[in-house]
């Protein structure tokens, strides 16, 4: 039989405020349905298809070399301060994150551009030469910054974590689908203690122009999951981890991953299977693991737009067509206020999966009218307290068809 | 650490390399049973940059229709998988994962540069100054699973996927997919992992260990071969050939470690620590074969499996292949051993290692 897993603490930092917020400052915001979008001044966006996103104002995240280390910094500091991670350092401790590459500041990328182009096509010499007097621009390109695997292993560096250590680099699953990975290999043995989660910091002019002229963005510059006016997603930024360990914490709260499920659409480079069958397979598979057939809460993949709102709720229509309980599950999504973290989408995510487990449930910021298209039992306006639930599903998808669940039960 | 996840089967390979495509001729070039080969050259335009030789794969992909949204290397990836997943007569579908590893995203800066050409330098007015011509599908182009995507949908993997991320990449995505088929989430998984240094902004940095290279290698993993012959081979004609159902080439496993620590100038570590080696080797000690570049620290020697104990290095036959390497050694390896029959109960450990602080490891054996 294989060993169980259980989410010993959690950590964030979001733009809950300008300057970044842990989870525990960013609670009071999220229940009372505030959103952390807004418009971007930090560089020009004029012309841009989106001119708004969820960011992060902080002069030390803005100034260090690596924003996905920064952030993913703040956020195992809140874990820090509740375990004494030292004492877990070892051969048996691992890293799992869900991270993307890393990016130079757009003015390090200019200079080497400039310094690579004088004749505005790329010249190898040119790049070679001038890149010295560029150096801080070349130093920004350099592995330790922009490979995927630099913060987690920065990250298992600073815990002294020997055991296995994972970059999911899997879009907007990423994060959740690091969850996955850690649940798996804690369940080999592996490791008997994990860090997982996942990191964005895409809030730049490029992710902007990119996500834009792609046509996933919100041209109205909001994020309202599940409304029928949705029309695309928010950009956002932070970092969501928490502490997995295969021994049950003390105290009364415990909460364990009971099952894991990741799937494939295999449909379609950027839509999703229009009737969710990868997300449904992925929940199933969760469910089964678990043992269940219900849960009370969902946290949504939810981003705002058409096509990915339509699918997961068909999706979780199906699976979850027969309540046990009226008014269950709970349905929302955690983007209205936070915008799409991408990489980290699935672990902020997943912290807010753990807290409806608290009593907690959080709302869907944005959403106020529920489209036709996305049926279900939404939460809108203020969070709800003091509910008394048992089991809570958390999904992320990826451009490109790829799906993962969670599910965390209360013992 | 104990060796928890136990071994899977490997039953089916394709890999691309500087030194072409044939496993069986790249283990010889290994294990020194033919002439060292030819030393790579510098061509130009990699003469500009500070590294003694570059080894590229020689030839262009195969045409494809997905060269609007993949690059060379997502081109070679795509028709290795294919090849290995061809070869394995293992089926598609809900029990088949599909787990990859990629070094990163490079800048790719022949499409940055009109968009940054009349750029200012305080990047005001970006849109209107260039970023506008960013082709619509920059970023599809520019996705880190976008190889994987594809794939997915071209060969019908429905079960489980994963890309992973980083210069130990294809090792990362090795030991994913194992401790996926040995807890049967999935009945088999295609593992394919690509790679290329040859990329302006990694030469500028190059620390002069090895040759850049570059290598797309795809393998496919079963919990247990007999079993999957009856149960994976989808066509029933094909099932009723023998030939056409999986057998084992050797077995797998796979760990990684990572420790970017900073060094006293501030720059990170470039390679890991020979304690993060010892972890990830720990329970290891015994192979007949390590495959292993020399600047990598070894892993603490353990008593002797046979009384025949080499070591080989395939950065020294094939350049640094970055995220590829685990799965070209694992390629190799059980080539290797599958071809010498005379030792039967043969393993090599084979280790790789890249910035920053990354480690893979893979132990490749002829038996379970």
């Amino acid at each position: 039989m294989s060993r169980r897993v259980f989410v010993r603490a959690v950590g964030a930092w979001t733009p809950m405020r300008p300057q970044g917020a842990s989870w525990r400052e960013s609670l009071p915001l999220l229940l009372a349905g505030e959103t952390a979008v807004r418009e971007v001044t930090h560089f020009d966006t004029a012309g841009f298809p989106s001119r708004v996103a969820a960011w992060i104002g902080d002069d030390a995240v803005a100034a260090a070399c690596d924003r996905r280390a920064a952030l993913t910094t703040r956020a195992l500091e809140e874990i820090e301060a509740e375990v004494e991670l030292a004492a877990l350092a070892g051969p048996k401790l691992g890293v799992f994150l869900g991270a993307e590459s890393g990016r130079a500041s757009p003015a390090a990328i200019l200079r080497l551009a400039h310094a690579a182009a004088p004749a505005g096509t790329f010249d190898h010499a040119a790049f070679v030469a001038h890149a010295a007097a560029a150096a801080g621009a070349a130093a920004a390109v350099a592995a330790r910054s922009v490979s995927p695997a630099a913060v987690a292993s920065a990250l298992a560096a600073r815990l002294g974590a020997l055991g296995p250590v994972h970059t999911v680099s899997l879009a907007c699953a990423s994060g959740a689908s690091a969850i996955v990975s850690a649940v798996r290999q804690l369940r080999a043995g592996a490791c008997d203690a994990a860090i997982a989660g996942g990191v964005g910091a895409d809030v730049d002019p490029f992710m902007l122009v990119g996500f834009g002229k792609l046509g996933a963005l919100s041209g109205s510059g909001l994020s309202r999951p599940f409304d029928r006016a949705r029309d695309g997603f928010v950009v956002g930024e932070g970092a969501a981890l928490v502490l997995l360990t295969t021994e049950p914490p003390d105290g009364d709260e415990v909460f364990e991953i009971s099952g894991v499920g990741a799937s494939l659409d295999g449909f379609h480079l950027t839509a999703p299977h229009p009737q969710g069958d990868g997300a449904e397979r992925a929940m199933r598979a969760a469910l089964r693991e678990s043992g269940r057939s219900q849960v009370d809460y969902v946290q949504a993949h939810g981003t705002s737009t058409a096509l990915n709102d339509a699918a997961e709720c068909a999706a979780l229509a199906r699976v979850f067509e027969q309540p046990v309980q009226p008014g269950r599950p709970l349905v929302s999504s955690i983007k209205g206020a936070v915008g799409h973290w991408i990489a980290g989408a699935g672990a902020i995510g997943f912290l807010c999966a753990v807290e409806a487990l608290r009593g907690n449930v959080l709302p869907t910021a944005g959403l106020t009218h529920p489209d036709d298209t996305c049926p279900g039992q939404h939460v809108m306006g203020a969070g709800r307290t003091g509910l008394a639930l048992q089991s809570a599903l958390c999904n992320a998808f990826a451009f490109g068809g790829a799906n993962a669940s969670l599910l965390v039960e209360r013992r | 650490m104990t060796a928890p996840v136990a071994p899977v089967a490997i039953v089916g390979a394709a890999l691309r390399t500087a030194r072409g495509d044939d496993p069986d001729a790249l283990a010889r070039m290994l294990v020194g049973e033919l002439p060292p080969p030819a030393p790579f050259a510098l061509p130009a335009p990699w003469s500009a940059y500070p590294v003694r030789a570059v080894a590229e794969i020689p030839g262009a992909p195969a045409r494809s229709p997905h060269e609007r949204i993949l690059r060379r290397m997502g081109l070679h990836a795509h028709q290795v998988a294919t090849e290995a997943l061809r070869r394995s007569g293992v089926a598609c579908g809900d029990r088949l994962g599909l787990y990859t590893g990629i070094g990163g995203l490079r800048a790719q800066w022949q499409d940055l540069i009109p968009a940054l050409r009349d750029q200012s330098a305080d990047f005001s007015a970006s849109w209107s100054r260039g970023l506008r011509l960013l082709h619509p599908y920059w970023m599809l182009q520019h996705l880190s699973n976008n190889t994987h995507a594809l794939l997915s949908k071209d060969v019908s993997a429905r079960g489980e996927g994963f890309t992973f991320g980083g210069a130990n990449a294809g090792a990362q995505a090795l030991q994913a997919a194992a401790a996926a088929v040995v807890t049967g989430a999935i009945d088999a998984a295609l593992v394919v992992a690509y790679d290329s240094l040859l990329e302006p902004e990694l030469l500028l940095h190059w620390r002069g260990q090895g040759i850049p290279s570059e290598a797309a290698a795809a393998l496919v993993l079963v919990a247990d071969p007999a079993a999957a012959a009856t149960a994976a081979v989808a066509d029933p004609a094909a099932a009723a050939s023998p030939a056409a159902r999986p057998a084992a080439q050797a077995w797998l496993q796979a760990r990684t470690a990572a420790d970017a620590a900073e060094t006293s100038d501030g720059d990170a570590q470039a390679l890991p620590t020979a304690e993060t080696v010892a972890a990830a080797c720990a329970g290891w000690e015994r192979w007949s074969h390590l495959d292993t570049a020399p600047w990598i620290a070894a892993p603490p020697p353990g008593p002797a499996r046979t009384p025949h104990r080499a070591t080989h290095d395939v950065t020294a036959i094939l350049g640094d292949c970055g995220a590829a390497t685990s799965i070209v050694q694992a390629i190799l390896w059980a080539t290797q051993l599958s071809r010498a029959a005379s030792t039967p109960d043969a393993s090599a450990l084979c280790l790789s290692a890249g910035l920053p602080g990354l480690l893979g490891a893979v132990r490749v054996s002829s038996s379970r």
